[in-house]
């Protein structure tokens, strides 16, 4: 078994925003492994973007309350003094996150903002090595080199991410997070990007926690799936198991797959879950998703669910409990 | 950006013609007559008619102003009709003085408001915040005369430390700057606040955090370069405003500026003192826009983009 980067056990996340508490992350554990590509799916609002901030410290300090433990290489991330953490952002983790446009300052040039993360974790490094770093960088994302002393408003939106991208991994991460990389991009770009992704993770060893809500990226890339709903894992499996529809899944699973159009079924419309995921602040009792959920029970209102797992395989539900 | 500074110098001219041109027009709209100052008390009609002759207002407006403006080019605003001496020559020692008070001001104010409007960023609702913001707020409702008048009962008549009115020297500019600043220092601060709160929250403050950013390099360098562009704009607007604003203080303090100057004028129904001290006022409004212009473009590379892309 491969060395475990990043092991998250009954992570609680909470936001209090006048005096309303919006409970996103619910008693989440989560394994990743050293050179897998690990993916956290769920509709918008699951957690998903939480869970990849808190495994960085950088949630909100005053309005977010976090419980529970992340371990980065049995280092303790939850609670760490901003040193610490300092330390192992951008260099140990780092993060792509969803939208390119706004991510990147508008006021430096990008080689400037890929070279910042080479000079505060290589302070002893030269200018010209720092510069060297950044051509190699920019040329394995495949952008030219010559364009480093462009501004972002001067690049596309692929290019961007793209930049992005070189940013995250200049300084050879152990674990990569990329939350949504490609929502605001579009198709054709999309391939293009989380191409490049893979074969830079493929080159250097990284882990990947890919945050989507497309099962298609998931069935491409991933090794492992956990499936989000309500800021609980309902459901976790290698791809295999998550995508293997002989086998029984989660409700939520089930209607994920329900909403994604099939080539070889003749149906005319697309079978949608039903309802909203509800407000992190008005969570329902007993299982989050027995509102919507089409086999639900008298016990899914009252009681917590238990998981109940077979091999690699496990399954947050009363009808397998 | 080399082609966009020529062009906009190169309008320089056409905005002063037409600013001027309307400042003349408003100003001859009043029914004022040089008769009544320059003329003893019981002249006749034909001494007035000989006058205004004498003096080019018996032709057309327009006229009148061409050639108004022909004589300005050469530094040339006539002659005061109160006191008939030469309008150049009374306000040539006052203009240092008002560009000196206003840039002082302006610079006070800057070098106060923006580290207090980024400790208050930086510590939203913490107790500095809480203090700067009340204190600005209030500051900010306080009329400059009385705070002007407040100072002067303190530091000269109670204390005399510094000097009440006139300027003899470095001291005499303390209280003028001290007044002027402080309600805009209050505003400073707010402007600061809210442009730096604005920037903290952005995306790319989360970048640089995840790419291990120090705090003070998240604060300093990545949110304030970006914050600082609406406070470029208030600066200038701040300076701009000071030289035809500082118009109280200088009366108050009876410093020989600009503004101390016009309203005398004004009072006396001095028309060429007034167009020569508006005109004055105008080009340095102008020429603070453009340097104001030049710098956004140097701080921010949109804006730059913007200026190769139009010249």
């Amino acid at each position: 078994m491969a060395e475990t980067l990043l092991e998250i056990r009954d992570l609680n996340v909470r936001y209090t925003t006048d005096g309303i508490i919006a409970r996103a992350v619910n008693h989440v554990d989560l394994n990743i492994e050293a050179g897998e590509i690990f993916g956290l799916v769920g509709e918008t609002g699951a957690g998903k973007t939480t869970i990849a901030l808190a495994s960085m410290g950088l949630l909100p300090r005053y309005t977010s309350q976090v419980e529970g433990s992340i371990k980065f290489k049995g280092r303790e991330i939850a609670g760490a003094n901003e040193n610490v953490l300092r330390d192992i952002r951008g260099k140990n983790i780092s993060m792509i996150f969803q939208d390119p446009m706004t991510s990147l300052n508008p006021v430096f040039p990008v080689g400037t903002q890929i070279g910042d993360v080479i000079k505060w974790h290589n302070k002893s490094l030269s200018k010209a090595e720092v510069e060297t770093q950044v051509d190699e960088i920019l040329k394995m994302v495949g952008i030219a080199p010559e364009r480093k002393r462009e501004y972002p408003h001067q690049f596309s939106g692929g290019m961007k991410q793209r930049v992005m991208i070189a940013i995250a991994i200049v300084c050879k991460p152990d674990l990569l997070i990329a939350d949504e990389p490609t929502t605001a991009l579009d198709v054709t770009i999309q391939a293009q990007v989380m191409m490049t992704m893979r074969n830079l993770q493929k080159q250097l060893g990284s882990s990947v926690l890919l945050i989507t809500h497309d099962l298609g990226l998931v069935a491409m890339f991933c090794d492992k799936v956990s499936v989000l709903y309500g800021g609980e894992i309902v459901e976790h499996g290698a791809l295999e198991d998550i995508f293997d529809n002989s086998r029984s899944h989660h409700p939520y699973t089930v209607g994920l797959f329900g909403s994604l159009p099939d080539l070889h079924s003749r149906a005319s419309r697309l079978n949608p879950i039903a309802g909203l995921m509800p407000h992190p602040a008005e969570l329902p009792a007993g299982c989050k998703f027995h509102p919507r959920c089409p086999e639900r029970m008298e016990k899914c209102q009252t009681g917590e669910v238990g998981a109940s797992s077979s091999g690699t395989h496990s399954i947050k539900c009363h009808l397998f409990a | 950006m080399l082609g966009y500074v020529i062009k906009r110098i190169l309008l320089i001219p056409v905005i002063l013609l037409i600013v001027t041109f309307l400042i003349y027009i408003l100003v001859n709209l009043s029914p004022v007559d040089p008769t009544y100052n320059l003329l003893p008390m019981n002249y006749t009609q034909e001494m007035a008619d000989e006058l205004h002759r004498e003096m080019g207002l018996d032709k057309p407006i327009v006229v009148q102003y061409f050639n108004w403006i022909r004589n300005a080019l050469h530094g040339d605003f006539g002659f005061s009709w109160s006191s008939r001496i030469d309008v150049m020559e009374q306000m040539r020692p006052r203009i240092p003085i008002t560009l000196k008070l206003s840039l002082i001001t302006t610079f006070v104010i800057m070098i106060i408001g923006m580290p207090l409007g980024i400790l208050c960023a930086v510590k939203q609702y913490s107790i500095w915040d809480n203090i700067f913001n009340v204190s600005s707020k209030m500051l900010g409702a306080v009329p400059q005369f009385w705070l002007a008048l407040l100072f002067m009962l303190l530091f000269c008549l109670k204390l005399g430390w510094l000097p009440s009115y006139g300027l003899k020297g470095w001291e005499s500019y303390i209280m003028p700057i001290v007044t002027l600043a402080l309600p805009s220092i209050a505003t400073y601060v707010r402007n600061t606040r809210s442009s730096m709160l604005d920037c903290i929250r952005k995306d790319y403050i989360r970048t640089a955090r995840s790419k291990g950013a120090k705090e003070s390099e998240v604060i300093f360098r990545e949110a304030l370069r970006n914050a600082v562009l609406p406070l470029i704009t208030a600066s200038f607007n701040q300076f701009v405003m000071l030289i035809s604003g500082a118009v109280v203080i200088e009366r108050v303090f009876a410093i020989p500026g600009l503004g101390s100057m016009v309203i005398e004028a004004v009072g006396q129904s001095d028309l060429p003192i007034v167009l020569a001290c508006t005109t004055v006022m105008c080009v340095i409004c102008v020429v603070m826009t453009l340097i104001q212009d030049i710098v956004y473009g140097l701080v921010d590379p949109r804006i730059k983009a913007t200026f190769v892309g139009r010249s």
